[in-house]
């Protein structure tokens, strides 16, 4: 089955495909928002969403990272620029890519750092599209590639600001 | 990012402990869980994170792996990473000898 799912919030999504999987439905890909699901045992896996260590959409080593993966026991799903999907049979017990504050912290803030480079990148790109509905203010052409812009930039100053929260939760806890 | 005097996190405090002789990223994880009788355990990307970090700093290298074939890469400590280790250990003796004077009541 087919499901629709497009959030940046990574446990959000997390939590969402483990509720799938908790009643017999296995995701096995991802695409633009398309969530593919096969039917699986009630409970038969665990799925973890990780970010590629890299810079801005590009990852570092990847390869590297599949065979330590691989290694661990942990099958790779989907790999979407520096998202990638991971899961592991509940059978061989808890799942949890990262168990420290310290490396949750790192996490998060590789996350912050990709979507504040993403909101600076559309905000560049959307030039074009003020220029447009300045010069054409009553096209409808112009105010729906603005709105679109605008929706994209709320969406990464959102999820550069839920980083934030997460890592300032995470830095108290440790103190 | 740490440093010398920094005090190790527990991770890496661990990881170092694994890798006094070669020992590769599972074999990691299953050490440290039974030193601490399951209380830490790695998670991958916990451990991943750490043992890229560790051989930026050198304080473990590769000791082995075969390019091409299913072997799994092994990791051993540098003396670079005993130093840092040893004087962790200090602090920690330390810490634990104040720590003492409390139940000692002096």
């Amino acid at each position: 089955m087919i499901r629709w799912k497009f959030t940046f919030d990574k446990d959000d999504e997390q939590d969402w495909l483990n509720d799938y999987a908790r009643e017999g439905w296995a995701m096995v890909s991802f695409f633009v928002g398309m969530v593919t699901f096969v039917p699986c045992r009630p409970g038969e896996y665990i799925y973890q969403i990780d970010l590629l260590p890299g810079k801005g959409l590009w990852a570092d080593r990847y390869e590297d990272y599949v065979i330590f993966m691989d290694e661990m026991g942990v099958e790779i799903l989907q790999r979407w620029g520096r998202w990638v999907y991971l899961r592991k049979r509940a059978e061989d017990g808890p799942f949890e890519v990262y168990t420290d504050n310290e490396s949750k912290i790192a996490l998060y803030r590789r996350m912050r750092a990709m979507f504040l480079w993403a909101a600076i990148l559309i905000s560049l790109c959307s030039g074009s599209a003020w220029s447009m509905l300045y010069q054409f203010p009553e096209s409808m052409g112009a105010r729906c590639l603005a709105g679109l812009y605008l929706v994209m930039i709320a969406a990464m100053v959102r999820a550069v600001w839920h980083c934030s929260w997460k890592i300032k939760e995470l830095e108290r806890q440790n103190r | 990012m740490e440093n010398k005097n920094q005090p190790l996190t527990e991770a890496l405090f661990y990881i170092l402990l694994a890798a006094r002789q070669p020992i590769h990223g599972y074999g990691i994880i299953l050490e440290v869980a039974e030193m601490t009788g399951g209380r830490v355990n790695l998670g991958p990307g916990t451990l991943y994170g750490a043992i890229n970090s560790l051989l930026e700093k050198g304080w473990i290298v590769l000791y082995s792996a075969e390019l091409g074939s299913r072997k799994k890469k092994e990791y051993v400590i540098t003396d670079a990473g005993r130093e840092v280790f040893a004087a962790e250990l200090r602090r920690l003796r330390e810490l634990v000898r104040n720590g003492e004077k409390m139940e000692g009541g002096t």
